[in-house]
């Protein structure tokens, strides 16, 4: 009752047009929700994720605005003076928002450019993760270990971005030391037949082997197996297992670096005892 | 286990045959590198499916192929087994199949096809095993349980990494005449005349071959896929393939056992040879 009396005091004219505003601005979120629903059932749908997510943004963009507009004509104001006061206040406020400004300019640049797409895999500077949205401000991603990361456009512009689902398929590169003792070309034929009974590893591009010098401890050698890109943990855990199994069945030795203890001319050296096999 | 040399091919044939099973009965079916375990309770089916030996190279295994009633202390003890709920289906119709992806086919010696010299191959490939069941008689459409490569196959990438695309590789002896091909019962055929319509050679070392677009049709000595003709106008222009749209004809009396996993008349593909690898630069 109370609520009925305090309308009273409001002048009938500011009521109508209150009520014309909030019925404006209630059949509006409608149409606009139904409209994103129905793009969403119709033309958008054979789009990828990346492309659906632009045309949703742009379409969200120009029917607020609208809507906007027209709730403003509603209430009575100008539109057009409004717009060139937007003009001045645009400068103060660009002044002001620099950063803010720059990220969505970064983010066109992005949208255009498409360097990756919502769903690939990204490395962003030391930030590795599965991309969720690619946004006028930001980008947002996903890590392995499901953490959110939202990542500035102005920053993913500035920094090397690695796609590293762009390809359908990848080389695994595995760089390992083998012996100075063993025959190079007797454990390049046993790492042949390693990859081509290995499921998850592709016959074609050949396998790469590349002797890459002498080290330290044995010789440097690179082995590159290509994939397909989802593979990665599979050919990785399965590979590197079936590698040294193999090794250790064909007593190939794989050198590490020794140490040897040297106590120092000071004091007396270690004792040694010797234990003879029985 | 039978031996392949002192059956006839309908016998060997019969491996595809519908296989009643009594409830509580378990099986192996063992078909070239597989082994499939199945047992029914009822309604419920528990299927098991291993590669024998994983160290040997893939497709190297015996092509063998039987099917034996075990006892349940031989039945693997694993956490695999699959179980499968299915009315009314008593019978087991194991249906050869066409593999899920194309296949990059390596003849054991490179041929060259000189200009406007026209070529006959039969290439010989693994079938798939479509596991389905359903009642007896055929009444009604058997549902598929699962399907899987009889031999194991490796994945091959055919074509340059970016636009290429992922495939079964096989090396498989270029057969040229007729009667010295094998007869297998889970292998099949695929006819496939070559043309060379263009001014240049064209070196036969590898072909990339789109068995989903191919239907299976079983003969009275060999499964057969329908032919296809090739028709190779140059480098620069589009690789014509062509699969036919009857059954083959180099035996009298062939039926349908399986259609096309994929429709299609005819299909331009530019990257059948791997000439046209060499040539673009891939």
């Amino acid at each position: 009752m109370k609520i009925l009396d305090w309308l009273k005091y409001i002048p009938s004219e500011v009521f109508q047009k209150g009520l014309n505003v909030g019925i404006t601005l209630l059949v509006g979120v409608v149409i606009i929700r139904f409209l994103l629903y129905l793009s969403a059932k119709t033309f958008l749908k054979p789009l990828s994720e990346h492309s659906k997510l632009i045309v949703r943004n742009v379409l969200l963009y120009i029917a607020s605005t609208v809507l906007v507009i027209t709730l403003l004509r509603q209430v009575g104001l100008d539109v057009s003076t409004l717009l060139g006061a937007a003009g001045i206040i645009g400068v103060a406020i660009g002044f002001a928002s620099q950063t803010s400004v720059s990220n969505m300019i970064s983010g066109i640049f992005l949208l255009s450019e498409r360097p990756f797409e919502v769903g690939d895999v990204i490395k962003v500077g030391d930030k590795t993760g599965i991309v969720s949205s690619i946004d006028l401000m930001s980008i947002k991603i996903r890590t392995f270990d499901n953490l959110f990361i939202r990542i500035p456009n102005q920053m993913v512009l500035n920094t090397e971005v690695t796609n590293i689902t762009r390809f359908p398929i990848r080389r695994m590169d595995i760089s390992f030391q083998i012996a100075y003792k063993e025959d190079l070309e007797r454990v390049r034929k046993l790492l042949m037949e390693v990859v081509e009974v290995n499921p998850y590893a592709l016959r074609e591009p050949e396998p790469l082997w590349i002797v890459q010098g002498f080290g330290e401890s044995g010789i440097n050698v690179l082995l590159g197996v290509w994939f397909q890109k989802q593979d990665f943990v599979n050919l990785k855990n399965s590979l590197l297992q079936e590698i040294k199994e193999r090794f250790d069945r064909e007593h190939i030795e794989i050198p590490f670096p020794h140490r040897t203890l040297y106590t120092g001319s000071v004091t007396e050296p270690l004792p040694i005892r010797i234990v003879q096999d029985r | 286990m039978k031996n392949m040399e002192s059956v006839s091919f309908s016998e060997k044939l019969a491996i595809w045959n519908p296989y009643p099973l009594e409830s509580g009965i378990c099986v192996r079916f063992s078909l070239g590198d597989l082994d499939v375990w199945v047992e029914r309770y009822d309604i419920e089916w528990h299927v098991h499916t291993e590669y024998r030996d994983k160290s040997v190279p893939m497709g190297n295994s015996d092509p063998i192929f039987r099917i034996e009633s075990i006892s349940k202390e031989q039945k693997p003890i694993t956490t695999e087994w699959k179980h499968y709920l299915v009315r009314n289906a008593p019978c087991i119709y194991p249906t050869p199949a066409i593999p899920d992806r194309p296949l990059v086919v390596k003849p054991d010696r490179l041929l060259v096809i000189l200009p406007g010299e026209t070529a006959q191959f039969f290439i010989f490939f693994p079938l798939w095993l479509r596991f389905m069941v359903g009642p007896i008689g055929r009444k009604v459409t058997p549902k598929l349980l699962f399907e899987m490569p009889i031999f194991r196959m490796k994945s091959t990438w055919f074509g340059d990494p970016v636009s290429g695309e992922l495939c079964y590789a096989t090396e498989t002896r270029l057969f040229t005449d007729f009667h010295s091909l094998p007869e297998h019962p889970l292998f099949a055929i695929c006819p496939l005349r070559i043309r060379n319509e263009s001014a240049i050679e064209l070196p036969f070392d590898k072909i990339c071959l789109h068995t989903e677009v191919l239907s299976l049709y079983g003969g009275e000595s060999r499964i057969w896929t329908n032919a296809s003709e090739v028709i190779f106008k140059g480098a620069e222009q589009e690789t014509v393939v062509e699969p036919s749209k009857h059954p083959p004809s180099f035996e009298p009396k062939v039926r349908l056992l399986a259609s096309p996993r994929q429709v299609s008349d005819i299909w331009y593909f530019k990257r059948t040879f791997s000439l046209l690898k060499i040539i673009t630069g891939f």
